[in-house]
């Protein structure tokens, strides 16, 4: 476990190949579309009995059904282009004289409704990744020397995007529907995965005030303080997700994807404080090692 | 935080807090309290549930704020609410609410209905609530001598009474409009300004009548003569002294939740937070003997008093929120477990007693800060990214944070001290 900085390259290399995958994975997957972001009426209903999908959609054609999503046991999606309340009215009554159901609930939003959101979310998305960086480092601001804070936020800049893109491509694999659930679990995960780079950088720091040689022995300094961490940084990690793992048996029925993909974000947040954040902080000195040397 | 202060402050603080902590429990618990011995109201709290676990409608409308300056739109929306508000009142509802945000160049209005599962006769009864408005001829661009007719600026929002009247002269009622000084003063210039020409009044968006200006009209009264019968003219007359729409507002959406699985929320909601407490105090307690039992008992302190304070301050608890909870549960105990490996090395070193103690939570601090402040930069962005029910999530979350900062960084400071120095 020493030696992380030594073995970067392979932590680079893995992480590019997911960050790719991921990329390939968000862009020819396409997500399933929410009405949360585009708009259009969904019922969310517990449909006793058989269903035959096809027999159902043809039936309500006229209401403008176009799809129909099995959930879970009896759990259905009906999503609409647009319904309003009295056609949603005649919807029911009329599905009531061929099915025996329970609805458990009827959302309706405009499809500019579902613009906006969209527009706010990228930004709110971006806005979190940027202000944890700047908060990173003003928070890293003195006794760092030879390390500029700026690189600090930096570092935490690129691990957080590529926990967030990887995050995605989780959500992608799995065919989640991108709802606003998963912007909760975006923006949570990004809240969370910088605490472990936190506990990394603040012990970089520590052992750079320490040592005496500092910039000669950066590569050691990283790597102890990789190894010094460890531990809480595995069990500060591993409590939270006992926590989502506890809250997935009674809650998951009913949001699934917020804690999936919640859980998915702390190991790989985990994994980039430890292999992805702190050796960029050694990139960005290693040249200057050099010049000392010669 | 000095350590002469913890010194002082802890010998009575324990004392004090166990009777805390009971009358907490008292309230976290007042439900199943309550079944043995009567508690009085102020104690037996219940917890809010929202509308996603309790079931009702939401309706969003939209209000087109374009025409409006953008420093007047905050109380153009405040105005609309009012009158909304006061409609939805008389449903006889319990508890509705109305809120809104602001947008581009609209605004959102959003009705809660709690346990109205059918809305339709409330979204026709809100859809009846008049925008009237009040057009002036505008000379078409083009060379001939057609106008068409354009918003002046004056509506509804400066009504002040509608009535039924004769006069002499007409078999039909008229309807009189009474409007405030502000729009007595608009008026006035408008019927100056277009003397001997049509002002047309527009009655959701419909020209009802485009009597020619005769006279400049100081006193703020205006008459709305259309072939109306009596009954006609009454309905219009109360529907305007009802409240009339400051600008113009459509449906935008409308979501109905039946609620069926927030019936045993409340058990719910304890039972996850018994399993997670209870998960992640085995962990501690293993990994961290004697220290791990510290952290719990602060843990359970922590869960504790997070429902204490849902319920004192009537925190209205989502799906979502409930999730974030128990996530919160998950995160507290990270200060701890921060403390704790620090209190290792600290030991490795050579320190004890209060020292120890004193130093493995100065070195611990900044990394617990920051990760408590980047939970709440994202926190704070989510509660203002959505009006949803995801908003809860964020909520409880933040407060979660706030809380464990007690809990987790002083509370377990001054047990640590009380158990293991003296």
């Amino acid at each position: 476990m020493g030696k992380i900085i030594e073995k970067r390259i392979i932590f680079y290399t893995l992480s590019i190949l997911l960050f790719i995958v991921s990329l390939i994975l968000i862009f020819t997957n396409k997500f399933e579309k929410s009405v949360d972001f585009y708009g259009g009426s969904q019922v969310e209903i517990i449909i006793k009995g058989n269903v035959d999908v096809l027999g159902l959609k043809n039936d309500f054609k006229k209401f403008g059904l176009a799809e129909v999503l099995k959930t879970g046991n009896e759990r259905y999606i009906l999503k609409f282009n647009q319904l309003s309340e009295e056609e949603h009215q005649k919807f029911l009554e009329e599905l009531k004289s061929k099915y025996d159901f329970e609805e458990e609930s009827f959302t309706n939003i405009s499809p500019i409704v579902g613009r906006e959101l969209r527009k706010r979310t990228v930004s709110a998305i971006l806005g979190v990744l940027v202000m944890i960086s700047i908060y990173i480092t003003f928070a890293f601001r003195k006794k760092v020397k030879p390390i500029s804070s700026f690189i600090f936020g930096l570092a935490t800049l690129i691990a957080l995007f590529h926990d967030v893109v990887i995050s995605l491509g989780f959500v992608s694999l799995n065919r989640f529907s991108f709802d606003i659930n998963i912007v909760v679990a975006l923006l949570t995960l990004a809240g969370f995965s910088v605490h472990d780079t936190i506990v990394v950088f603040d012990r970089i720091r520590e052992n750079l005030s320490l040592s005496n040689k500092k910039i000669l022995e950066l590569k050691e300094i990283i790597n102890l303080s990789i190894k010094q961490t460890l531990a809480r940084s595995i069990n500060t990690s591993l409590t939270t997700i006992l926590a989502l793992i506890v809250g997935y048996f009674i809650f998951g029925y009913y949001v699934k994807s917020l804690i999936l993909t919640l859980i998915f974000g702390i190991l790989i947040g985990t994994y980039s404080s430890i292999f992805i954040a702190s050796p960029i902080i050694y990139e960005f000195y290693k040249n200057k090692i050099k010049n000392i040397k010669t | 935080m000095g350590k002469n202060f913890f010194n002082k402050f802890q010998e009575n603080f324990l004392n004090f807090f166990i009777v805390l902590i009971i009358f907490i429990i008292l309230i976290d618990f007042s439900q199943f309290f309550n079944k043995y011995f009567f508690l009085p109201d102020f104690l037996n709290l219940k917890f809010k549930l929202g509308l996603d676990l309790a079931g009702g409608s939401i309706l969003t409308y939209s209000a087109d704020l374009s025409n409006i300056k953008s420093e007047e739109r905050k109380e153009t929306m405040e105005i609309l609410k009012d009158v909304i508000e006061r409609r939805v009142n008389l449903f006889g509802i319990n508890e509705p609410k109305v809120s809104y945000s602001l947008t581009e160049n609209s605004g959102r209005l959003y009705v809660e209905l709690p346990g109205i599962k059918s809305p339709q006769e409330a979204i026709e009864k809100i859809g009846e609530t008049p925008y009237l408005e009040f057009y002036i001829p505008q000379m078409a661009t083009d060379s001939t001598s057609t106008f068409n007719f354009v918003p002046s600026g004056l509506t509804g929002r400066y009504l002040k009474k509608a009535q039924v009247e004769y006069v002499s002269g007409l078999i039909e009622p008229v309807v009189t409009l009474n409007f405030d000084e502000e729009g007595a003063k608009i008026f006035k210039e408008l019927t100056q300004k277009y003397l001997e020409q049509p002002i047309a009044i527009v009655l959701d968006g419909q020209i009802i009548s485009s009597p020619v200006v005769k006279e400049v009209i100081e006193n703020g009264n205006a008459q709305i003569t259309g072939k109306f019968s009596l009954k006609e003219a009454q309905q219009l007359a109360r529907r305007l002294n009802e409240g009339t729409l400051p600008v113009k507002m459509e449906i935008f959406g409308h979501q109905i939740i039946s609620g069926s699985y927030g019936k045993d929320f409340i058990n719910l909601i304890l039972k996850s937070s018994f399993w997670v407490f209870l998960i992640i105090a085995a962990f501690m307690i293993l990994y961290y003997k004697e220290g791990g039992i510290i952290s719990s008992i602060a843990l359970f302190v922590y869960a504790l008093l997070n429902i204490f304070v849902y319920k004192i301050f009537g925190v209205v608890l989502t799906l979502a929120g409930i999730v974030g909870f128990i996530l919160s549960i998950g995160m507290a105990i990270d200060a701890n477990i921060l403390i704790l490996e620090r209190f290792k090395e600290e030991k490795k070193a050579g320190k004890s007693g209060l020292n120890l103690i004193n130093d493995s939570f100065e070195r611990a601090w900044s990394s617990i800060r920051d990760s408590n402040i980047t939970t709440l930069i994202s926190s704070i962005i989510l509660y203002f990214l959505t009006t949803s029910f995801v908003r809860g999530f964020a909520l409880t979350l933040s407060i979660g944070v706030l809380i464990s900062m007690f809990t987790a960084v002083f509370f377990t400071r001054i047990l640590m001290i009380k158990v293991w120095v003296r």
